[in-house]
């Protein structure tokens, strides 16, 4: 019922469809993002928690001594950190939600649910972003700091970019399903990591062939990304569309 | 209710589908030629590599791995398949039967995997290597898993359905991207099974095709059974609900009747208590005027 209204309500509208849905989707990332600035609660603790994973990192490679090259697996490391600080985010990421039945008033207002889906991965990538942002130099910092970087080492940020939108838009799907839930952050884990895995796999091989850089590898550098892109095209129009029945209560 | 006439074929299904399956094996070690008519006694070399005779009689594993394999990713399409007829029609019947088939899909997974690792132990000399083939088909395990805890973990039912069939569509992407990623991934050192340039000799197609079909049709009669157990728990819960429904509406039907009569009983007491007071007012008034007759 409400999406026959909602269609009647846009069809309304002074601007027509589009610019409304527009305007409906910056009005709902302004509200994320206002949200987040005034009371920093995913910023701060994904970025603390960025910080904890690379503290438990510096343990695991502590006893490694200075002969195992850090570099040739600095590819997996970094996407380990990305997807376990993102889980943290995302369970975050609706918590507010449902705290005082924002959620609710959102489904009440004529608002097409793709806008909500798209506004609210928007609000994930960029927060996402934002710790990154923050935490790779560290990890370079912490890790890479004595090590020769090749010239293609830049490179990493087109996976980290495309990844991230990845996981930004399955994650937003998967834990509004499993906002509702019992044990919800160990679910969330459980659906996502399986659902993300051919991303990271792609995501780890390109950035493992940036940070290497040796000849005649960016072939399987940009093929990874390729496939990264694909798999964020495939799983975000799924979620857009199947999004309608997740929050449709 | 969900028993129909076809029902009646499902044992006999499942008998001809494990009769295939035995056939197939049989032929398989005792009619099926080794790859290129090598023979068992001496190593021989296939495709530039130095073949044993302990990796050629691994091979066999193929007329039953595969099959396995291809019914298992046939099962999650009728999963995502089912999931979508649920969103579309939102009839419970198809989230019972989307289920149903991810019970299925998990057994012939496990299966997969267990005669992969046998595979794999002889013929890569480890249990486990992380190829692509074998991860994004691990990750099809650890999806339906995450099927059946999603599952739990919801109470209402309504809602439960609801995402199950959205998480069951998100989970059957990994098959085709598993079916295919040998094809993908040039580094890939799984076998790629299906091509037109096999050219495998009608003595090993055969048993294959056997085994492929047995596979189906075990598949198929699994998920009838299945199907009807779960229907036949639903309907004897449903059963169970509206005989709890009855129950309650006689008990409460049985506590006015007692109300009423009890207040009936009340009113009779007041009413009889009411005449003795009457009575024994009256009396009292003859007494105290008995000249009044006279």
């Amino acid at each position: 019922m409400s999406r026959i209204e909602n269609e009647r309500v846009c069809a309304k509208g002074s601007g027509g469809r589009a610019p409304r849905a527009l305007a409906q989707y910056r009005a709902l990332l302004a509200k994320d993002v206002r949200q987040e600035l005034r009371t920093r609660e995913m910023l701060t603790s994904m970025g603390v928690y960025a910080l904890l994973v690379l503290t438990i990192y510096g343990a695991a490679l502590a006893q490694v001594g200075d002969k195992l090259q850090v570099v040739s697996f600095a590819g997996g490391l970094l996407w380990a950190l990305v997807i376990f600080t993102s889980l943290l985010g995302l369970n975050r990421s609706f918590g507010h939600e449902t705290e005082s039945g924002c959620l609710e008033g959102i489904l009440l207002a004529p608002v097409d649910r793709a806008v909500i889906f798209l506004a609210k991965a928007t609000s994930n990538l960029l927060f996402l972003l934002a710790v990154e942002v923050v935490v790779v130099p560290l990890f370079f910092l912490f890790f890479l700091s004595g090590a020769e970087l090749a010239a293609t080492t830049p490179l990493i940020a087109v996976p980290l970019l495309v990844g991230t939108v990845g996981v930004a838009g399955v994650g937003t799907l998967l834990s509004t399903m499993t906002i509702e839930t019992r044990g919800r952050d160990v679910l969330l884990a459980i659906l996502f990591i399986p659902v993300a895995f051919p991303l990271l796999y792609a995501c780890v091989s390109a950035t493992t062939c940036a940070f290497l850089g040796v000849e005649g590898t960016m072939g399987t550098f940009w093929t990874s990304c390729g496939v990264a892109l694909v798999y964020d095209v495939v799983m975000i129009a799924a979620a857009w569309g199947l999004y309608e029945f997740v929050v449709d209560a | 209710m969900v028993q129909s006439k076809a029902d009646r074929l499902v044992p006999l299904l499942l008998l001809l589908g494990a009769v295939l399956t035995a056939v197939d094996v049989v032929w398989t070690f005792t009619l099926a030629p080794l790859v290129q008519g090598a023979q068992l006694s001496e190593p021989v070399v296939i495709a530039g590599q130095m073949v044993t005779t302990k990796l050629l009689l691994s091979q066999k594993i193929f007329y039953l791995h595969v099959p396995v394999a291809i019914a298992s990713f046939v099962v999650m399409a009728f999963l995502a398949y089912y999931g979508v007829r649920f969103l579309m029609t939102k009839d419970r019947a198809y989230d019972l039967r989307a289920y149903v088939a991810a019970q299925v899909a998990l057994v012939f997974i496990v299966a997969t995997m267990i005669s992969g690792d046998l595979w794999t132990c002889f013929e890569w000399g480890v249990w486990w290597v992380w190829e692509p083939r074998l991860t994004t088909y691990f990750i099809l395990m650890l999806l339906v898993i995450g099927y059946f805890i999603l599952r739990n973990a919801i109470d209402d039912p309504e809602k439960r359905a609801r995402f199950c069939a959205v998480f069951g569509i998100i989970a059957f992407i990994d098959a085709p991207i598993s079916f295919f990623i040998t094809r993908l991934v040039p580094s890939s050192i799984h076998p790629v099974v299906f091509r037109t340039d096999s050219g495998l000799p009608p003595m090993m197609l055969i048993p294959f095709l056997l085994g492929l079909f047995g596979m189906l049709m075990i598949g198929f009669a699994l998920y009838r059974y299945a199907l009807r157990v779960h229907g036949d728990a639903q309907a004897v819960e449903e059963l169970k609900e509206q005989l709890e429904e009855l129950d309650a509406r006689a008990n409460e039907r049985a506590a006015a009747a007692a109300l009423e009569r009890l207040s009936a009983r009340h009113a009779v007491e007041v009413v009889r208590e009411a005449a003795c007071d009457a009575s024994a007012v009256a009396a009292r008034a003859d007494d105290e005027n008995p000249s009044k007759e006279d």
